[in-house]
């Protein structure tokens, strides 16, 4: 059989899908696969885009044993990601039982917490920014009506990650609402009723029933707000505090490739996230796959 | 047949008449990240154009923080403007791509004698790839209104740091709680590149030897940052978490800030109600020379890339040599860009001379220094940045100066210097 006469001979339906996914799949290799490829060869070399580059083999990578500028980004990072992942967890996971309680107006209050997930990074950056101003920022002005001496914020490196990472569990919140809200909603109503009857109250049953069946919905936030929160770079661009406070990894490594155009050092660091990502989520999928609960 | 042989013919000559014409016609590719500037630069092209029909001109404007990224791309792949917009910061990454500039067009003996810091600026191996245009530096701006306010008149504008010091607390306002409603003065934001130029004021500089390390930690450098030391928390002119300098500038929340010159175009954009003037700045002993009293550095003009066409180089020369040479562009330019040129013929040009700004730059720019290059974490989250962040979390200037010191260096060991003239200052005659 011919090539022409193989396609002829595959259902118009399965043409269709192909020629659906051949578009996607050439796109993803040209602007996912081939870059990664290339961003591996490019950190084993000295490279700058502006002259030849020059092969050091795991210069790059001894480079980031003992690089402290990158140890304490690393720290900000991960100090950042667990933070907002379990104290933006427990946040988003009350709203959402208040949320679900509630039986009209669901919907209006989904849409309230939602709309600062839509809203620009930097946007809300550089709003918080005015907020945490500390002698004109209008959350100080709150403050002093209560009594309480104003705080720096963003402009002391004791309080400037707190104060960035609880800008940021106030955007992304809304999202962690929703996927909650989808897991609250599969959970049988029958459930609560038998509990109902046998004399449970509303605490008992939220420990019993919800937090347990909500299992597979703290399993995916768990692990994507892990890999999210590791690769975190617009909040702590825009939100900057002194002293290096909030400078994370991400913004380390685009400093280095587009700053001083290290290249190759700049992969190296990219490589490297990559490994603790992928190493962290398989610790949680060892984790998380025992004790499963189903209905 | 006859007919067909002479319609042939002559539609053979059309065809290669054309062809020739097409290819005698020159297109100059340009990139610029700044907006008015280009609008300029477009202005002298249709001028140009007029002037030389065989030449057109394809512009781009890209913003600052892409335009590199966009010019290192298009020398990797082959896609580089042929005249491209440069600044000096990015010399020792980009100078292998960019031509010399031809000695049988532009006169390099002249321009040693008539452009400011031309040899320390400019020449690299003998050679220069980007014009010199004008030179920026550090100056006071003052809000004219508060200075009225508080009984102030031109005549105090202070030449010693000790009369600052004083009209800074003239200015500062209280609320009352007492905390800084209108601050004095206000470094926040450029405190270490204000700290750098107090440095120089007392003999002190930016590099050690060879530029391998930083030298800061020294009787000068403790001497400059107790003075700012004072003003924050003696004087309390200013205070942690205050507005940086550009945004209590243009709000009114600042009697004075230090800025470079730029501020006052940003001033004029984005605040146009605002009242400021500028003076240079005060010294410890009142006197400007022997210098230098503070760091300058050029704002550059344009460069012709090594991967544009050979006949496209030799266009954009000629052009830049019309617009640099014959042109008022340059005096244009500068008043856009609020700096000096660089060339001391202009210096005296009535529309140079009638700018304050312009005029504060000028008077001080013979006492300055310009140090080369000085890397990025250097300047800012490294050195001189942290600088600010340590003085005002209360670290002692001297531990505030080794720490910040010892991070440079960190910086240096990792990321050399290769464009190195600060010791080519020539002290001026007092």
């Amino acid at each position: 059989m011919s090539p022409v006469e193989r396609i002829k001979a595959i259902d118009a339906k399965k043409r269709f899908v192909m020629a659906v996914l051949i578009p996607t799949i050439l796109f993803f290799l040209f602007f996912n696969v081939i870059p990664i490829f290339y961003a591996f060869y490019i950190s084993f070399h000295e490279m700058d885009f502006l002259n030849p580059p020059k092969f050091v083999a795991l210069d790059n990578y001894k480079a980031l044993i003992g690089d402290t500028h990158l140890t304490s980004s690393l720290l900000v990072t991960a100090k950042f990601a667990v933070t907002t992942v379990f104290i933006g967890g427990a946040f988003a996971l009350f709203f959402a039982l208040l949320i679900n309680s509630v039986k009209r107006g669901q919907a209006i209050l989904r849409t309230v917490y939602f709309l600062p997930v839509m809203t620009s990074l930097v946007a809300v950056g550089v709003i918080w920014g005015w907020l945490y101003q500390p002698r004109f920022g209008l959350l100080n002005e709150v403050l002093k009506l209560f009594g309480i001496p104003r705080q720096m914020w963003l402009s002391s490196p004791t309080t400037a990650l707190p104060s960035a990472i609880a800008a940021s569990i106030w955007q992304g919140m809304g999202y962690t609402i929703v996927i909650f809200l989808a897991g609250l909603n599969a959970i049988p109503e029958s459930y609560y009723e038998a509990a109902q009857v046998d004399g449970a109250n509303t605490l008992q049953k939220t420990w019993y029933i919800t937090l347990p069946l909500l299992r597979p919905t703290f399993v995916y936030l768990l692990i994507t707000g892990f890999i999210t929160g590791f690769q975190v770079f617009d909040q702590l661009y825009v939100m900057k505090g002194p002293l290096n406070s909030t400078r994370g990894f991400i913004e380390l490594l685009y400093t280095r490739a587009f700053s001083y155009y290290q290249m190759g050092r700049a992969s190296a660091m990219a490589f490297l996230l990559f490994a603790i990502i992928v190493t962290l989520t398989l610790i949680q999928f060892k984790i998380v796959s025992r004790n499963q609960v189903e209905h | 047949m006859r007919t067909r042989f002479v319609a042939l013919t002559l539609a053979l000559v059309l065809v290669l008449g054309m062809a020739f014409t097409a290819s005698a016609k020159v297109t100059l590719r340009h990139w610029d990240w700044h907006q008015p500037r280009m609008n300029l630069k477009l202005k002298y092209m249709e001028e140009y154009e007029k002037l030389n029909p065989d030449v057109t001109f394809e512009t781009q404007v890209i913003g600052w923080e892409d335009y590199w990224t966009r010019l290192m791309s298009g020398v990797a792949g082959g896609d580089v403007p042929d005249i491209a917009q440069f600044h000096n910061s990015q010399t020792q990454a980009f100078l292998n791509h960019l031509e010399a500039y031809p000695a049988d067009l532009f006169d390099y003996d002249r321009y040693k004698e008539e452009i400011i810091n031309f040899e320390a600026a400019y020449l690299f191996d003998g050679t220069f790839h980007f014009y010199p245009v004008g030179i920026m530096t550090g100056l006071i701006f003052y809000n004219t209104d508060l200075w009225e306010a508080a009984g102030l008149t031109e005549a105090d504008i202070p030449t010693t740091w000790d009369e600052f010091a004083v009209i800074a607390k003239r200015l500062t306002q209280y609320d009352d709680n007492g905390d800084i409603q209108i601050a004095g003065f206000v470094p926040n934001g450029i405190l270490g590149v204000f700290w750098l130029d107090l440095h120089y004021q007392l003999g002190g500089k930016l590099y050690g030897e060879d530029a391998k390390t930083v030298d800061w930690y020294n009787d000068a450098g403790i001497q400059a940052l107790e003075y700012i030391e004072k003003l924050i928390y003696e004087d309390r002119v200013t205070e942690m978490g205050f507005l940086s300098f550009s945004e209590a500038m243009g709000t009114g929340h600042a009697g004075m800030v230090y800025s470079w010159s730029w501020l006052g175009g940003e001033l004029n954009n984005n605040y146009p109600d605002l009242n400021w003037a500028v003076f240079r700045l005060p010294t410890f002993d009142g006197k400007l020379a022997p210098g230098p009293i503070a760091r300058n550095n050029h704002e550059t003009g344009m460069s012709v890339m090594k991967a544009a066409r050979p006949e496209n180089k030799r266009a954009a020369f000629e052009f830049l040599k019309w617009l640099y040479e014959e042109t008022d562009y340059l005096v244009e330019v500068n008043l856009i860009l609020g700096t000096a040129p660089s060339n001391v013929n202009l210096l005296d040009d009535p529309r140079i001379t009638s700018d304050p700004l312009i005029s504060a730059i000028a008077e001080q720019v013979p006492y300055t220094n310009i140090p080369g290059e000085i890397p990025f974490e250097v300047e800012n989250d490294y050195g001189l940045g942290m600088l600010e962040d340590l003085i005002f979390f209360g670290y002692p200037a001297a531990e505030a100066l080794r720490t910040a010191e010892a991070e440079a260096n960190g910086v240096l060991a990792e990321r050399p210097v290769k464009w190195y003239v600060e010791d080519l200052y020539t002290p001026v005659a007092e």
